[in-house]
């Protein structure tokens, strides 16, 4: 009878409800214990995740820009760190060379050939290329510590940072650009980054200056290992702005900036390739700008403590108005002036249209173009929808951590609009948002289903839930689901769309058995093996990093793509006449050109196919190139409806040389070229001034000999580059003595065959 | 004109008060890091000066110039905000002695940095 009186009644909690709690108690006091077991079993999936391709191929370095990082750190090893900074290239970018050791973040080498000594030196001998293949698997093992880290520090709960860490060890975009063989700055750069955000969340917590420090080293070593720094030391000056803003702003936030700021400017400045950057480039203008508006902030705080309420309003009315138009005008006379200069890239964030419209290099790289709604949906998918829940839980009862996280997921959200490469930038931001979301989803969901299982009872005699238990299943469920599904994908993702290595192909048997088309090192190895030491090889800047590396041989233009006129030069061989493209080809000195045809193999990346952008950035040096003339019937085309300027020209001809002898599918006639479906246009020509040397064995690498000039015979007109200026007056006058003595002998048997320009 | 006469003299009564408070109110330890700090000051308002008017050239050691003694400055600033007496309810489990390590810490590698720097500048040339 008491009982029922009481407006909150408890009942006789049941067996299941009290063994459930005693399991609760007993998993609780082992907590610890499986807190680091899961984290070791999440470093070992993001590190297995990422070896399919070294399982179903080899130990090989992927693709074109790790093939440098990976010749530069074998350089690095061999001769040492003092050879490495001061280290001059001749083999590359041929007449001009490259400086490699100011143009280069060295932190990825260094990283690389520290290991190696180190492993050295524990007696445990490691090849350099399998340290350089491996690296980035193991450092994405460590980026998914680090995000458990930095989520537990936003979140102040180990739930969240667990489910952080496995989507960051599972995430797609992070996989596709950290595999095994892909050797590029990202794969350590990722690590810093999030590592960075930990260390930076963690100082503005504690206001402590040893974390700040830390910071400040940890984002020197990202300087050293990835251009995308500049991120960093933006958004970190926008958090201080926006603690100001929000008034969360403490002083401990304002130790964390004051230490941080000298010593990042001073880190990054050792960095050979960065150097006066950090103080003339427009990039770091946040960071020098917020660093002014925080000392002037700090001045207004401690004069409250000092002067009346009134003498404080007029003093800091007048101090923050002066403090603020200097501010606001002397950066906009800096960047208006040109005093500070934007690069190219950064210009391309703000303005997405305006590489197209000026740096035609730069809009032509396939990373930088805009993204698509599917693509983020294959590097993201389950993601996408807790990471709106997540921004949502990270609006209440906002800390430092939060107001972080809120920043970095818009920013980054906005940037990875513009260019593809940039989805990148955005995985741990999304990863770290879904996972407060999905553990904000979980801990509500799981509460109501112990209320419901539990003793307390209202007035009714319901269980106190918000809403039918029922739903709260449902919930749990469906968030179950999801997640399994994303680890499905990520598996599915990993290893049929992220797994090649892009120096080996490989394509199917209508029987099912795999076959390896493995030409471009046939023919990089013939390069190797068949041809002088010095010799120069002309090709597109997409295989020079290849080239130096498998090949070692000389090479015009590479993937670095620092010299526009060079590239330009290359790119009006290409597209020239054949007597244009050799007189170009003595006059660079080559010995060997080589492009890449995919007609016989159903390859769709090959020259014919990026030949138009060869065409525009020529174009954009030599006026005498102009896009339309290589269209036939208004569109790009190879077959009998190509111009005469398109048939004429060399990459046309060294691409299709013999080709019309060639049956290529079935039911079609000789000629026919797989990759565009149609037969090619002109097929019976022969090569005057170059010498087919190698093809490979499915055609796929074609390798041309720049013949030597042919011999002289009296009366012969003076050719373009054919004498110094010295030699100019003796050999004009020696023309003129036998063209006046043995002119009836010309007239009868040299003119028919005269050769003239 | 008047007006801005009558606020130029407001504003100096202001820097009076503030003078005469800072006097009173400010603990004797604090005096003496604000010393130091008002000297790292007029270091780098000296190394701008030299900047512009004697010699450019090394661009090199004009930005170790300057951001060497300001980096000091704002380590002691952080130093003093982390001891003042004033700011105890927001660093109330730091201890001082374990505050001024750390300061210790920050401005050798600071040290460190700028000496590498120098290497780095003659190693150049």
């Amino acid at each position: 009878a008491e009982r029922e009186t009481m407006l909150l009644q408890e009942m006789e909690p049941s067996d299941l409800y009290i063994f459930f709690t005693k399991v609760g108690k007993f998993m609780q006091t082992i907590a610890p214990i499986i807190k680091w077991l899961i984290l070791a079993l999440i470093s070992l999936i993001a590190f297995s995740m990422r070896i399919f391709s070294v399982i179903r191929y080899e130990s090989i370095i992927h693709e074109f820009d790790p093939w440098f990082n990976y010749r530069s750190t074998q350089y690095l090893t061999h001769e040492g760190f003092y050879n490495f900074f001061n280290w001059f290239d001749a083999e590359s970018w041929y007449p001009l060379g490259r400086v490699v050791g100011g143009t280069v973040y060295p932190g990825i080498m260094s990283t690389a050939a520290i290991i190696h000594w180190t492993l050295k030196a524990l007696l445990i001998p490691v090849d350099i290329r399998n340290v350089c293949v491996f690296l980035a698997p193991v450092f994405s093992a460590f980026t998914a510590i680090s995000t458990y880290f930095l989520t537990k520090q936003v979140t102040k709960r180990s739930e969240a940072g667990l489910l952080g860490a496995l989507f960051v060890a599972l995430c797609p975009s992070y996989i596709s650009r950290s595999v095994a063989g892909s050797y590029d700055n990202e794969a350590v750069a990722i690590f810093a980054l999030v590592n960075t955000f930990y260390l930076w969340i963690k100082a503005a917590d504690t206001g402590s200056i040893l974390w700040a420090v830390a910071c400040s080293f940890q984002y020197g070593y990202m300087v050293a290992a990835w251009g995308g720094y500049s991120f960093i030391i933006n958004i970190i000056p926008i958090f201080v702005l926006a603690t100001i803003y929000l008034g969360k702003f403490s002083k401990k936030v304002y130790v964390a900036y004051s230490v941080f700021y000298p010593l990042a400017n001073m880190i990054a400045i050792q960095i050979p390739f960065v150097g006066f950057q950090a103080v003339k480039s427009s990039e770091h203008l946040a960071s020098h700008g917020v660093f002014f508006v925080l000392q002037a902030y700090m001045v207004y705080l401690y004069l409250q403590d000092h002067l009346s309420k009134q003498q404080l309003k007029t003093m800091g009315i007048t101090l923050i108005y002066v403090a603020g138009i200097l501010c606001l005008f002397g950066f906009t006379t800096l960047m208006v002036l040109g005093i500070t200069k934007w690069g190219g890239r950064s210009l391309t964030l703000l303005d997405p249209t305006y590489a197209k419209k000026y740096i035609p290099i730069v809009a032509s790289v396939s990373e930088h173009q805009a993204t698509t709604w599917s693509q983020y949906f294959f590097d993201l998918q389950g993601l996408m929808f807790f990471a709106p829940v997540g921004f949502w839980l990270c609006c209440k009862n906002v800390n430092n951590g939060k107001i972080f996280m809120g920043i970095y997921g818009i920013l980054s959200i906005y940037f990875s609009c513009v260019m593809i490469r940039l989805l990148l930038v955005m995985a741990p931001a999304v990863c770290i948002l879904a996972a407060i979301g999905a553990s904000g989803v979980i801990r509500k969901v799981s509460k109501e289903i112990r209320v419901f299982f539990g003793p307390e009872r209202d007035s009714s005699g319901q269980t106190k839930t918000k809403f039918p238990c029922e739903v709260s299943f449902a919930g749990l469920g469906v968030v179950f689901i999801m997640l399994v599904y994303y680890v499905l994908h990520s598996t599915y993702v990993s290893s049929e769309a992220y797994a090649n290595p892009t120096v080996i192909l490989s394509s199917r048997l209508p029987n099912g058995g795999k076959i390896i088309i493995d030409d471009y090192r046939e023919a990089y190895y013939w390069l190797r093996m068949n041809t002088p030491p010095d010799t120069k090889i002309m090709s597109w800047w997409d295989y020079g990093y290849q080239l130096t590396g498998l090949a070692n041989r000389t090479v015009l233009v590479d993937n670095n793509t620092w010299n526009n006129t060079h590239i330009a030069t290359v790119g009006m061989a290409m597209s020239s006449p054949e007597p244009e493209a050799y007189e170009i080809c003595k006059m660079l000195d080559v010995d060997y050109v080589l492009v890449i045809f995919g007609g016989y193999a159903y390859y769709s990346s090959d020259d014919i196919s990026k030949f138009l952008w060869m065409v525009r950035i020529g174009g954009g040096v030599y006026p005498h190139i102009r896009e339309v003339d290589y269209y036939g019937d208004h569109q790009y085309r190879t077959d009998a409806q190509a111009s005469e300027t398109m048939k004429n020209c060399l990459m046309y001809k060294l691409c299709y040389y013999r080709f019309g002898e060639v049956y290529t599918a079935h039911g079609q006639p000789a000629g026919y070229d797989t990759v565009r479906n149609a037969v090619i246009g002109k097929k019976d020509f022969k090569l005057e001034y170059f010498t087919e040397a190698f093809t490979s064995e499915r055609w796929i690498v074609r390798i041309y000999k720049v013949n030597k000039r042919s011999n002289r015979y009296p009366g012969m007109k003076p050719r373009l580059g054919d004498y110094s200026e010295t030699l100019k007056p003796t050999y004009e006058k020696f023309n003129a003595k036998f063209q006046r003595s043995n002119q009836n002998y010309q007239l009868t048997y040299f003119k028919p065959i005269q050769i003239t320009y | 004109l008047r007006n801005i006469k009558q606020r130029f003299l407001e504003q100096e009564g202001i820097v009076h008060s503030f003078i005469e408070s800072y006097k009173a109110n400010t603990p004797h330890k604090l005096k003496m890091m604000d010393s130091f700090i008002a000297f790292t000051a007029i270091l780098v308002v000296l190394q701008i000066g030299y900047y512009m008017i004697i010699a450019r050239h090394p661009f090199e050691a004009f930005l170790a110039g300057i951001f060497t003694p300001l980096g000091a400055m704002l380590f002691t600033i952080s130093l003093r905000v982390i001891i003042n007496p004033d700011n105890r309810e927001e660093y109330n489990t730091k201890r001082a002695i374990q505050a001024v390590a750390e300061y210790l810490i920050a401005f050798l590698i600071m040290c460190l940095c700028a000496l590498n720097y120098m290497r780095q500048i003659t190693s150049f040339q």
